[in-house]
């Protein structure tokens, strides 16, 4: 037997021994992480939105989205396909015994989808447009700004007039209570109710990048800033 | 000393302690005069490290003074104050070209010109100071004084009022403040520091204030003070106060001053222990007028004050008063009232009594939710009083344009809420509405309201007709157990049931969120048992149906009153002594609602329209509506298809839907069209 032919035959060996092993062992543990990219794709539609209402200044009834986003792909699986590229019955050998334990064994990451078309969803989205009607003059002037967790706040009382003023306390209030009613929907209604602080923060971070110029917005640090 | 010392023209009876300097120095052919002293103090006044100097030349004779600490109860006035002027004792005492700094005070640092001239004539002396400076204006007070010590005082002048508002504490020092005011002062006593008469008048102009957040703000504020007091053991008088124009903000409330100005006037009265006023009265032009009452305790304690008889219009009171007090997304921001109310109000660390009388009052909603007309009211509330009655009329009502009649309801209030006296009923739909148990409480976890009652006879067309509901006939009587409204949400603790149709329709677990607000939400379970099909399909143009109906409607879901999503499923059940047939229409007007054009065939329908009924052994119908597709079911299934009437005997006629997913418009369209085709037919049952 040539030095390669025993080294075949070894391969051989070793991928049905695992093989045996892994079919013995093999557990599937499905997690289901936070769809980052499908919560990015529907604060980008839900923002662009309110946003939209707001400047119009006329509530809509909102279009229920359903935006999915894939998982990740598993780290093992990723390896696995660069190294198809040699050709080696031995490396072919390890690929398909990667890509079968990854399919039948450790921990898979499973695609979430984001519904964001419950009922609670949409009533919460009507209250944040209604809401974000009352608030755009005072985001144009500068009054309120958006902090860095997804809320707003008063940045500059004195931007506007004392008559406007006068309400401003108890609609960045009720705004607020919207907003987290929001996040807290959005969470329920796919059955993950922990999700809202990364929806949130998700949210927090589209309401500043899709802010119109001459948006107020807090750093991080609590540092105000101008769009 | 030069000699020229002359006797005070009034008695000081200031008191000098600590310590007396006296020094007597000549240089130059100058001499000097200098006095000192520690402390001087008068009646709620005190002047520290005091010293004066009188320099004579053959120039002229020169005076000044410089006081290290001038304070006026706890508040400094000045510190570093320093007078020089050239004195002239020709007739009197005169300190003309006088020149003034002060390093501290309530208008900050102090730089001035002005005159003290001090005359005695025949016993009688007078003093006149006038004082000049950027910061803190001008002012002019004279002093006359008789030989017996009896004194009057006249002031005038003009100051920036930030000074004025920051050395009498008015408000926090962080506040901003700016405006400009005139006062006059005139005041008599009968010895010194010992005033017994006085009348003062302050007109402010541009006045403006603003708290650091700016959430409490004025601007463009005028107003005139004026007021007298008179000394006799204790300080009382009279003020008066015209507010004519600006703006004032006190988050959440923002007022005006109307074209007329508002006019408040009071007596008022200071004693050892608190500042009181009190028989005040408020005019306010467009709103109304009443009384107002205040104590103060000067020596920490509560506020109390009491509004009286105040008559006021409704719209005013509620749009500038009440309405700002409302979330802004709620119902009550969205309201209009009218009407005139008559109250009395007192507060202590809060509201703590209250007593109204409304009068013809309307309240309404401008999208229609809500509408109130003919209202009266009258009643007393304490915080903490034992309770007390209360009595609520109204001629007519909408609820989300469902109209109700005539309201007379009797109250029992105490501290916490309220509660009925007795049951009262509510004329509603042609029906009523009875209410064994309403409620209310003000605040803690369980607030809102809390009702439970009785539905009796209340018509469903009229109810279906104006939520744009699909048409439903009949009337319909229910148990309302336990229902409660907080903050926007209705929930009910047990189960409400409604005799329908023979049977009995129960809703379960009932919530409503953001009732009366935007998009509503309504989750509910239903369940439907022994309702009889006859009397159901005779109401609706439906067909004829006998048999007992049983089902559920679950996770029922209502966004804006539309039907959202729910999975319902309805199917007969046999009893004993209630036969199953169905008649040709009903056979069409299910078939269409199965997705089907009715029974088409030329023969088949020839020969079936010569049945009046057929027998059935099952009939029933699954839909499930999810994002606006409803999925159909039936009572089982064939081939690949849904069994929706499963005959019996001969002839036997089955209806089979093979279209398992319609558009939900689509589903009420066939609905509406089952309703209206379907011509009803004597069975002689």
């Amino acid at each position: 037997m040539t030095k390669q032919g025993w080294l075949k035959t070894q391969g051989w060996r070793s991928v049905l021994a695992l093989g045996l092993l892994m079919a013995l062992s093999a557990c599937v543990t499905v997690n289901i992480y936070f769809p980052a990219a499908a919560a990015q794709k529907l604060a980008d539609q839900v923002v662009g939105e309110v946003y939209k209402a707001a400047a119009k200044g006329a509530l809509q009834a909102p279009v229920a989205p359903a935006v999915s986003a894939p998982a990740p792909p598993a780290r093992s699986a990723a390896s696995a396909t660069d190294s198809l590229s040699m050709a080696s019955p031995y490396h072919a050998a390890s690929y398909l015994l990667a890509m079968g334990f990854s399919a039948i064994s450790g921990t898979a990451e499973a695609a979430a989808n984001l519904d964001a078309s419950s009922p609670g969803v949409q009533s919460a989205r009507a209250q944040v447009e209604a809401l974000a009607t009352q608030m755009h003059p005072y985001f144009v002037s500068g009054a309120v700004g958006y902090t860095a967790n997804g809320q707003v706040t008063i940045h500059d009382a004195a931007a506007v007039s004392l008559p406007q003023r006068a309400p401003l306390n108890g609609l960045v209030a009720s705004y607020n209570q919207a907003l987290s009613n929001l996040y807290q929907q959005i969470a329920d209604a796919n059955g993950h109710p922990e999700w809202a602080g990364q929806i949130q923060q998700t949210f927090a971070e589209t309401w500043i990048d899709k802010a119109p110029a001459g948006y107020w917005y807090q750093s991080p640090s609590g540092q105000w800033q101008k769009k | 000393m030069h000699g020229r010392s002359r006797a005070l023209p009034i008695a000081v009876r200031w008191s000098m302690t600590l310590c007396l300097g006296l020094a007597i120095s000549g240089v130059a052919g100058a001499q000097i005069l200098e006095i000192s002293a520690a402390q001087i103090s008068g009646a709620g006044w005190t002047a520290q490290r005091l010293h004066a100097t009188l320099t004579t030349s053959a120039q002229g004779d020169q005076f000044s003074l410089a006081a290290g600490v001038a304070q006026a109860g706890e508040r400094k006035l000045w510190r570093h104050a320093r007078l020089q002027c050239g004195l002239q004792t020709a007739q009197g005492w005169a300190c003309r070209q006088g020149l003034l700094v002060v390093d501290g005070s309530p208008w900050g640092a102090l730089h001035g010109d002005g005159q003290v001239q001090l005359r005695q004539v025949g016993g009688s002396g007078q003093a006149m100071l006038a004082l000049r400076g950027v910061q803190f204006g001008s002012a002019r007070v004279q002093v006359q004084s008789t030989a017996a010590g009896k004194w009057h005082l006249t002031g005038a002048g003009s100051l920036p009022v930030a000074g004025l508002v920051r050395a009498f504490t008015l408000l926090p020092a962080t506040w901003q403040t700016s405006g400009q005011a005139r006062w006059q002062v005139r005041a008599r006593g009968a010895s010194w520091a010992k005033a017994r008469q006085m009348a003062f008048e302050l007109q402010g102009s541009q006045l403006q204030f603003s708290s650091p957040d700016g959430l409490q703000a004025a601007q463009g504020v005028a107003l005139q003070l004026q007021g007298d007091g008179v000394y006799t053991g204790q300080w009382h008088g009279t003020a008066r106060m015209r507010w004519t124009q600006g703006g004032v903000l006190w988050s959440p409330w923002y007022w005006t001053a109307p074209a007329a100005a508002v006019r408040i006037q009071t007596r008022w009265q200071q004693t050892a222990k608190a500042w009181q006023l009190d028989q005040g009265s408020i005019r306010w032009p467009g709103l109304g007028q009443g009384g107002f009452a205040l104590y103060r305790p000067t020596q920490g304690g509560v506020l109390r004050w009491q509004i009286r008889d105040m008559d006021v219009a409704m719209a005013p009171l509620y749009a500038n008063w009440i309405k700002p007090l409302a979330p802004p997304g709620g119902l009550a921001a969205q309201l209009q009232a009218s009407g005139q109310v008559h109250f009395s109000v007192a507060g202590e660390g809060g509201l703590s009594a209250l007593k109204w009388d409304l009068r013809n009052a309307a309240i309404s909603s401008p999208r229609g939710h809500l509408a109130v007309t003919g209202v009266n009211s009258r009643g007393a509330w304490s915080r903490t009083g034992k309770a007390s009655d209360a009595v609520l009329r109204w001629q007519s009502a909408e609820l989300y344009h469902i109209p109700a009649g005539a309201l007379h309801a009797e109250l029992v209030l105490n501290p916490q809420g309220f509660q009925l006296q007795q049951p009262f009923t509510l004329a509603l739909l042609g029906g009523e509405l009875h209410f064994r148990h309403l409620a209310a409480r003000w605040a803690g976890p369980r607030s809102g309201f809390s009702m439970s009652g009785d539905l009796r006879g209340v018509s469903m067309a009229q109810l279906t007709q104006i939520m744009h509901w699909p048409p439903f006939t009949g009337t319909v009587s229910a148990t309302i157990p336990e229902l409660q409204y907080h903050a926007g949400d209705i929930t009910t603790s047990g189960v409400l049931s409604a005799q329908v149709f023979g049977g009995e329709v129960r809703v379960g677990d009932l919530h409503i969120e953001n009732f009366l607000g935007v998009l509503p939400l309504l989750r509910a379970n239903i369940g439907i048992a022994g309702l009889q099909l006859k009397p159901l399909t005779d109401a609706f143009h439906f067909g004829y149906i006998s048999g007992v109906l049983n089902g559920d409607v679950k996770n029922l879901t209502l966004l804006n009153w539309s039907p959202e999503a729910f999975q319902a499923q309805f199917h007969t059940v046999p009893v004993h002594g209630v036969s199953q047939k169905i008649s040709y229409a009903a056979v069409q007007s299910l078939t269409r609602l199965g997705g089907g054009n009715g029974i088409s065939g030329f023969f088949q329908g020839m020969f079936l329209r010569m049945f009046k009924t057929f027998a059935y052994a099952h009939l029933g119908m699954g839909v499930h509506l999810k994002d606006g597709v409803a999925e159909l079911s039936g009572v089982g299934t064939e081939d690949s298809g849904f069994v929706i009437l499963q005959g019996q005997g001969l002839p036997r006629v089955d209806i089979v839907g093979y279209n398992r997913r319609v558009d939900w418009d689509e589903l009420l369209a066939r609905l509406k069209t089952a309703m209206h085709s379907g011509a009803q037919v004597g069975t002689g049952e």
